[in-house]
């Protein structure tokens, strides 16, 4: 039997807890819980970041040809994300390290992609394909040849976790 | 509620709310960036000369080999390209050899009486390859 301070002392932790469980299944999409001794600790996620991929990827266009899209994601979260879906930037230009005349037309084009499923651990960076995600019309300049082309793209992820 | 359910119920918020990783698909972010793609390069080196047949008084088979990108793969299509054999600047070609060929091979019909050379070129879109060398001179009456 415990003194009814004690009841009251638990009373408002249990009020305090379901509070901060409330608030986390709020801002699910953006937070994750962090662990404590006996209170919850809010954590905010970290959100994923892409960098220089370009040594990784394939050289596979072409004129007529469709070929793949190489991310270096970065996800710095305690747990395991997985990748679902890319597109190009709204607005976004491709580039290229040809110049002004390939710039000018890549020819390139990007088809959005859903429903993918591209793991990345926690605490880790991982390179992924994606395949047929570009392609490359007629109307890409001969300068384009041999070029690396720089994609801005949106990429949307969900937790991975077991 | 008694104090011993709220114990229970404290006891559970807390384990609750110490997940180290949120449940699968529960969290959901975006991310932007830049994601990467590289081009062929059409081989640096021109295709060997074609070879041009006589097939009748006026029409011209011709036949090359295949160009490559250098990161592999073979190239498609193809400019036939006919110039008169004493020099001068390149001819109207005639079908079936006009525009881009995709194959290995055509042949120039009512082809104007005239010695003529013959080159090939890796074509795509845009993309050029190296002319090649020109053929052995063909005679059309």
């Amino acid at each position: 039997m415990l003194p009814k301070w004690s009841t009251k002392k638990i009373a408002l932790s249990a009020v305090v807890g379901v509070a901060v469980v409330g608030s986390a299944v709020a801002v699910a999409a953006w937070q994750t819980s962090g662990s404590g001794p006996g209170y919850a600790k809010a954590q905010t996620a970290s959100v994923l970041t892409l960098s220089d991929a370009s040594a990784s990827s394939s050289a596979d266009l072409y004129p007529g040809a469709t070929g793949s899209l190489t991310l270096k994601v970065t996800n710095a979260n305690p747990f395991p994300v997985k990748v679902t879906s890319v597109a190009l930037q709204s607005g976004g230009v491709v580039t290229s390290n040809k110049g002004a005349a390939c710039d000018a037309s890549t020819g390139v084009s990007v088809t959005a992609q859903t429903g993918l499923a591209a793991a990345v651990a926690a605490n880790a960076t991982a390179t992924l394909t994606v395949a047929n995600a570009v392609a490359m019309s007629n109307a890409s300049d001969n300068s384009c040849q041999g070029a690396t082309f720089t994609i801005p793209v949106d990429v949307s992820a969900v937790s991975n976790a077991s | 509620m008694t104090a011993r359910n709220l114990t229970g119920v404290a006891a559970a918020v807390a384990a609750a709310a110490t997940l180290a990783a949120p449940a699968a698909g529960s969290w959901t972010a975006s991310a932007r960036g830049n994601g990467f793609n590289r081009a062929k390069t059409i081989q640096a080196t021109a295709v060997a000369a074609p070879t041009a047949v006589l097939q009748t008084t006026k029409n011209v088979r011709v036949t090359w080999s295949t160009a490559a990108f250098v990161e592999g793969g073979a190239i498609t299509t193809y400019v036939v390209r006919r110039y008169p054999a004493a020099g001068g600047g390149a001819a109207t070609i005639r079908a079936a050899c006009a525009g881009p060929i995709s194959a290995l091979t055509c042949t120039e019909n009512n082809v104007p009486a005239g010695s003529w050379v013959y080159t090939i070129t890796p074509a795509l879109g845009k993309w050029t390859g190296l002319e090649s060398p020109r053929s052995l001179p063909i005679v059309t009456a």
